[in-house]
């Protein structure tokens, strides 16, 4: 029953064929029907494995013991790369002239500029698994901006977005980069995007990236670093984003 | 939650883990990429994938180191859903339902089916993974398809036409 084309039908079905051959191959459908019924059973197999596979998913219990163990790397991590820093002041110990100290100082910044967008994601993604994803529900920046005075190091730009499709959620105040970063939470569908702002001098700001397929986009507006982070498509990020500097612009301009 | 938790999760059953060696093997692989991540290159779905498949095999062959030292065959299947009542108890509807429809297959070629249909890998990169020419990576699916549909058509109510 199987035609000689049989690896070839396969190979059309998986899109693996170059144009010209594909339609090559179209034109041999038109007249084996033997084809054409690979074919077909082709997609149903398909459709059918999809079904089924729908119908797995990773348990709660999964979920909530990969987070741990994440945390626990990244927390790990961390300490590591503490270590590592205490060793080369103390093998420094002042001997070294002012500019090798410049030259470090550099190299450190750099060591530690990835690592505050890496952190910003493993603490979006334990904030989203436990119950402390919001410590102060407003969406009324009457209400917020005052309550991150004197619990956060930066009175971040408070701002609901709900006529844009980006509702205030609420704020939270966490430790990043040795401060305490000011973390807004926002909706936008189904998702939850947050921005996390935290003192930082005015420096190369961290090119957008994904870490665990959270995308992060970073700017930075006077000394104030943000950062938003979450699981929405870029361009849907890039809007809330631009509110935000826009916001944030106006703010600091004075009347 | 966590992202592609499910799409690795859901890989790993197919590559005939039991939900318990599923769950330990995802949960290596998530910290493999999480360490890793630098090395990140295109989508991040596949790239996790196939980190899911190399702790398959690498716990695989953990797996058999251990029987083996105890003077047991060395040729063991992979562990496939063989009948365990207390596992099957709590088997979801779903899990139960793959487990029939991938019911006969080889590891080999549930493999392939997953690298092709789950991770939706190109011929090229499953070839690269398996270290296998591409030619192989088409036979070897193709016959993963025709076993796929023999048993199928066997079982009516599994059928697809």
């Amino acid at each position: 029953m199987a035609c000689a084309e049989s690896l070839r039908v396969q190979a059309y079905f998986d899109a693996e064929l170059p144009p010209g051959e594909a339609r090559a191959l179209e034109e041999h459908l038109n007249e084996c029907a033997a084809c054409r019924a690979q074919l077909q059973v082709l997609g149903a197999q398909r459709a059918r494995l999809r079904v089924a596979s729908e119908g797995i998913n990773a348990s709660r219990a999964l979920s909530t013991r990969v987070s741990a163990a994440l945390a626990a790397a990244e927390d790990a991590g961390r300490s590591r790369q503490r270590e590592r820093r205490t060793f080369w002041f103390g093998a420094l110990g002042g001997a070294l002239a002012g500019a090798c100290a410049v030259a470090l100082v550099f190299l450190g910044a750099q060591r530690l500029r990835p690592d505050a967008l890496t952190q910003v994601a493993a603490q979006h993604v334990s904030a989203l698994a436990g119950d402390a994803l919001i410590q102060m529900r407003s969406s009324s920046h009457h209400t917020l901006k005052p309550w991150f005075a004197g619990r956060s190091d930066v009175a971040p730009v408070v701002a609901d977005f709900s006529d844009e499709g980006y509702p205030l959620l609420g704020g939270r105040v966490q430790r990043l980069a040795g401060s305490r970063a000011a973390v807004l939470v926002y909706a936008h569908g189904a998702h939850v995007l947050e921005v996390f702002s935290w003192p930082a001098p005015a420096g190369a700001v961290p090119l957008p990236r994904t870490v665990h397929g959270y995308h992060l986009l970073a700017w930075q507006s006077g000394d104030v670093r943000s950062c938003l982070v979450g699981d929405a498509a870029w361009p849907e990020l890039q809007r809330l984003a631009g509110l935000l500097q826009e916001r944030a612009r106006l703010e600091a301009v004075p009347p | 939650m966590l992202p592609h938790l499910d799409a690795a999760y859901r890989f790993a059953r197919w590559l005939g883990n039991t939900r318990a060696d599923a769950e330990d093997i995802v949960q290596e692989a998530m910290l493999r990429a999480f360490r890793a991540h630098g090395a990140l290159r295109g989508e991040p779905r596949p790239w996790l994938l196939t980190i899911v498949r190399n702790c398959h095999v690498d716990a695989h062959r953990e797996r058999q180191r251990e029987t083996s030292g105890r003077g047991a065959l060395r040729d063991e299947p992979l562990a496939g859903f063989g009948p365990d009542p207390q596992l099957a108890a709590i088997q979801s509807q779903g899990e139960a339902q793959l487990q029939r429809l991938l019911g006969e297959l080889t590891p080999e070629q549930r493999e392939v089916l997953a690298l092709r249909e789950l991770a939706e890998l190109s011929y090229r990169e499953i070839a690269a993974l398996l270290t296998v020419p591409i030619g192989t990576v088409m036979s070897r699916l193709a016959r993963a398809r025709e076993a796929l549909q023999e048993h199928w058509t066997r079982e009516p109510d599994h059928g697809v036409c």
